[in-house]
């Protein structure tokens, strides 16, 4: 048996694979401390009795609203003042999702009595 | 000017009349009402306030009432629409009446007098009528209708059409406080 020489230009590979696999402390705990990016979520207004229920939604950025019209008459939802969006009418029945940008009040367009509000935070 | 003052005089008479009529319309010491009455009843009322919505839409300039007027129409259009299926499907047919008789006689003397007017007179005079007359309708469906209402599904289609009046009733006081303000 031929005796295993090891090259000094051998070990350095080997150190640097023991370094890429294992790291260093200081290295590992960025890792463990990331805090995890929010799960956007989806949340549900209910247009009913001439109301959205809830009336005021809080979500997070790059969560869904759902609006669906459970009511007997036709209704809508749309960014007051600007009506910078609007789900445009929603019969008994329909849903409309969407993704909120900003916190804006917003109404029904038809019954202009009828507001919510979304906050993002 | 001396026309627009008896335009006005002539809306604010109106008024009084309105509520004089609904009340007598609707308020008969409760007659004892079946579910083919009811169910004529409801789309009568439904069908006269699309007929003043279209009076609405034919005179009138001011943006909150050709606004309030179409969701008149949409709204109570759609309701007569939901009546009347839901009248098919219970093999219903809508009978006529006393109370539906005396809101068609009320409402073609409403019809006369707004045809009359123009303007903001006509404005005035049509709010304030969707005002007495929505305030009449809420009471009756609250006080003689849902109380009679032997059909379940009939009940409950008149259980989810008083929020709707409501909502127009709180409508069409917005405008009339906008109007009073001027």
């Amino acid at each position: 048996m031929s005796p295993v020489t090891v090259k000094p230009l051998h070990l350095l590979a080997l150190a640097s694979l023991l370094f890429v696999a294992c790291g260093t402390p200081e290295e590992k705990a960025p890792a463990t401390t990331v805090p995890a990016k929010p799960v956007a979520k989806s949340v549900a207004v209910s247009i009913a009795q001439m109301k959205f229920q809830p009336d005021t939604v809080r979500i997070h950025p790059g969560d869904t609203i759902v609006w669906t019209n459970n009511d007997v008459v036709d209704h809508d939802a749309t960014a007051f003042p600007d009506s910078a969006w609007t789900s445009g009418t929603l019969h008994p029945g329909d849903s409309w999702r969407f993704v909120p940008q900003a916190s804006t009040p917003y109404f029904c367009s038809i019954h202009v009595v009828m507001k919510g509000a979304v906050i993002v935070e | 000017m001396k026309n627009k003052t008896t335009m006005l005089t002539r809306g604010a008479l109106l008024l009084g009349v309105s509520a004089f009529l609904y009340a007598g319309a609707f308020a008969q010491e409760a007659p004892k009402l079946t579910d083919p009455e009811i169910a004529h009843i409801a789309v009568t009322a439904n069908q006269i306030d699309v007929n003043y919505a279209g009076i609405a839409k034919a005179t009138s300039k001011n943006k909150d009432v050709l606004h309030f007027a179409e969701t008149m129409e949409r709204d109570h259009g759609g309701t007569i629409k939901q009546a009347e299926a839901l009248a098919k499907k219970l093999n219903v047919t809508p009978k006529d009446n006393a109370m539906s008789k005396s809101l068609m006689e009320g409402a073609a003397k409403e019809t006369k007098a707004l045809k009359a007017l123009k303007g903001a007179a006509f404005d005035k005079a049509y709010i304030d009528n969707e005002v007495a007359y929505h305030k009449a309708v809420l009471d009756a469906i609250k006080t003689a209708l849902i109380p009679q209402t032997q059909n379940s599904e009939l009940k409950g289609l008149l259980e989810a059409v008083l929020p709707v009046v409501e909502t127009h009733l709180g409508h069409a006081e917005m405008i009339q406080k906008k109007f009073a303000a001027k």
